[in-house]
């Protein structure tokens, strides 16, 4: 099979997956039940419908992901491998940096209607810098396909 | 961001009066990597630059000059 058509039926699979989440998302809204057999000390039992979706998604996010992954050519690839290095590990230097800047300088990171708990100041943290990476890698890749075109 | 190859591509390509978007196809690449491809400014992998000089009916070397 030659790369087009490696292409084309990786597409062709992402577009199977679409419909099937689809399909998923009517179950996880239709199919309010209780999910039976849930451990009482897990807590209230979410509906069927959640279990299926949540379960669902696990199987086809990773797989949606590998056929785009693998439906790029090598040039887009590249780019995005590059801008998940460089743009990731800049962001996340330069967002951290800031942070620590930031809350050594008394700035309050958290919304004043949030109770200000361990918990949360390690969430707004792991946020910040979730966000600086993916900040970084945006504008990695822009930089990536823009001196090449 | 230059390669240190110099391209023959876009000569071959106009020879057979293809556009990008007709040479990306044919070698299941997006146009802006034949762009980045003819500005020298990406160098392609062995297993493309054969399949290019395939589609051409060339040797690497004719098509990839360094």
């Amino acid at each position: 099979m030659n790369t087009a058509t490696e292409t084309t039926a990786d597409t062709k699979k992402m577009d199977e997956l679409t419909i099937g989440l689809g399909a998923l998302t009517v179950v996880g809204v239709s199919a309010t039940a209780a999910t039976p057999f849930w451990p009482a000390s897990w807590g209230q039992a979410p509906s069927i419908g959640v279990v299926v979706l949540a379960a669902g998604l696990a199987v086809f996010l990773p797989l949606h992901t590998l056929y785009w992954w693998r439906a790029l050519d090598e040039a887009a690839q590249e780019a995005h491998k590059w801008a998940w290095w460089w743009g990731g590990n800049l962001g996340f230097i330069v967002g951290g940096a800031a942070v620590v800047i930031a809350a050594l300088n008394g700035v309050d990171l958290l919304p004043a209607r949030v109770p200000h708990t361990d918990a949360a100041l390690i969430a707004v943290g792991l946020a910040a810098a979730f966000a600086a990476q993916a900040v970084g890698y945006t504008l990695a890749w822009c930089f990536w396909w823009t001196v090449r075109q | 961001m230059t390669s240190d190859f110099v391209n023959r591509l876009k000569v071959f390509r106009a020879e057979r009066n293809w556009t990008q978007a007709d040479l990306a196809e044919q070698l299941g690449v997006s146009r802006q990597t034949i762009q980045a491809l003819e500005k020298g400014r990406y160098d392609p992998s062995l297993p493309l630059a054969f399949r290019i000089a395939r589609l051409f009916g060339r040797p690497i070397e004719a098509i990839f000059v360094q």
